[in-house]
């Protein structure tokens, strides 16, 4: 059995956004183990500091949005890469993301550039 | 508010839908594997009863599609709108041929309202990044019926009177068609104007 080599939370609403993301990032690298949740309190429930290397989060979702999310993670984990991936393109849901430390994908997601944050 | 939008404001709106839709028909090829066909966008300034006549004539009478409701400075519904019967063919491009067709029919729902989210969401947002506005978008909602069953979606208020800006589309390799319909309250326009009069001042300063 192959090591895993990163553990990832991936946090969307959409159950085909979970699936499309999942089926990129094990095309790119088919040893990271992958926790998927559907909304915030999904995700907080499975999130133990420590236990995730990466976590992608979508925007809107019912419930706390992606970067109130994303707070609520780093306050328990400051180590964890926080990538925010949503289709909402916004210059200043992008400068948002930003200035709180999170790398941004815009849907559709580009397999390189994914592939490029999963190798950091 | 209609006599206020003049006419190098609404060859601002359909020059930035232009863009908005350009990069959403980006997006789409992207999840289709096709070229996407944009016809220019029209942009009419009506009421619901006329909404409702430029809807029967250009629309399918059994629709599918995704609906998105969007605030700030501007307020309205976005949809996506295709014929019914080309719904299950649509999640069968994105989601490739692998899935069984009970798997397929499992994810239609799902599939649309990702679709639409990516397809309006690439519009609304490139619409406020070149006004330097924001917008907040509500989560996608799949739905079907009739031309009657979406206005009645898309508008609230019986007295609405509304900015309809239309755009078909089609896949370049296969028969699929579709629209993109944004439907702006102009009861609460008034950003929405100080947002265009902002932008043609720089541009023409």
């Amino acid at each position: 059995m192959s090591q895993v080599t990163k553990r990832i939370l991936l946090v969307d609403d959409s159950r085909i956004a979970r699936l499309t993301l999942q089926h990129l990032i094990t095309s790119t690298d088919s040893s990271v183990e992958i926790t998927q949740a559907a909304n915030g309190d999904e995700a907080l429930a499975a999130f133990q500091p420590g236990g995730f290397d990466l976590a992608l989060l979508d925007f809107n979702m019912p419930g706390i949005d992606g970067l109130e999310l994303a707070q609520l993670i780093r306050e328990q984990d400051s180590k964890i890469h926080l990538v925010l991936v949503t289709a909402n393109i916004q210059d200043t849901i992008i400068d948002r993301a930003k200035s709180m430390g999170l790398d941004f994908l815009g849907k559709p997601v580009d397999s390189e550039q994914l592939a490029s944050l999963l190798k950091r | 508010m209609i006599n206020a939008i003049n006419q190098d404001q609404q060859d601002t709106i359909v020059e930035l839908m232009n863009i908005g839709v350009g990069r959403a028909a980006s997006a789409l090829s992207k999840l289709v594997h096709d070229e996407v066909l944009l016809s220019v966008p029209k942009v009419d300034f009506v009421d619901i009863p006329t909404a409702e006549i430029h809807f029967a004539k250009l629309l399918p009478s059994a629709l599918a599609g995704v609906t998105q409701a969007f605030e700030g400075f501007i307020s309205g519904k976005a949809a996506l709108i295709f014929p019914e019967e080309r719904s299950l063919e649509l999640v069968r491009l994105i989601v490739g041929n692998e899935l069984s067709a009970s798997e397929i029919s499992e994810l239609e729902q799902d599939t649309l309202a990702e679709l639409g989210n990516i397809l309006l969401n690439s519009c609304l947002a490139t619409l406020a990044n070149i006004l330097h506005r924001e917008i907040k978008t509500s989560l996608p909602e799949a739905y079907t019926g009739n031309c009657h069953n979406i206005l009645k979606r898309l508008c609230d208020r019986d007295d609405s009177l509304i900015m309809l800006v239309q755009v078909d589309f089609s896949l370049s390799q296969r028969e699929l068609q579709g629209y993109l319909a944004f439907i702006i309250d102009l009861h609460s326009a008034s950003g929405f104007h100080d947002a265009l009069t902002e932008y043609l001042e720089k541009l023409l300063s």
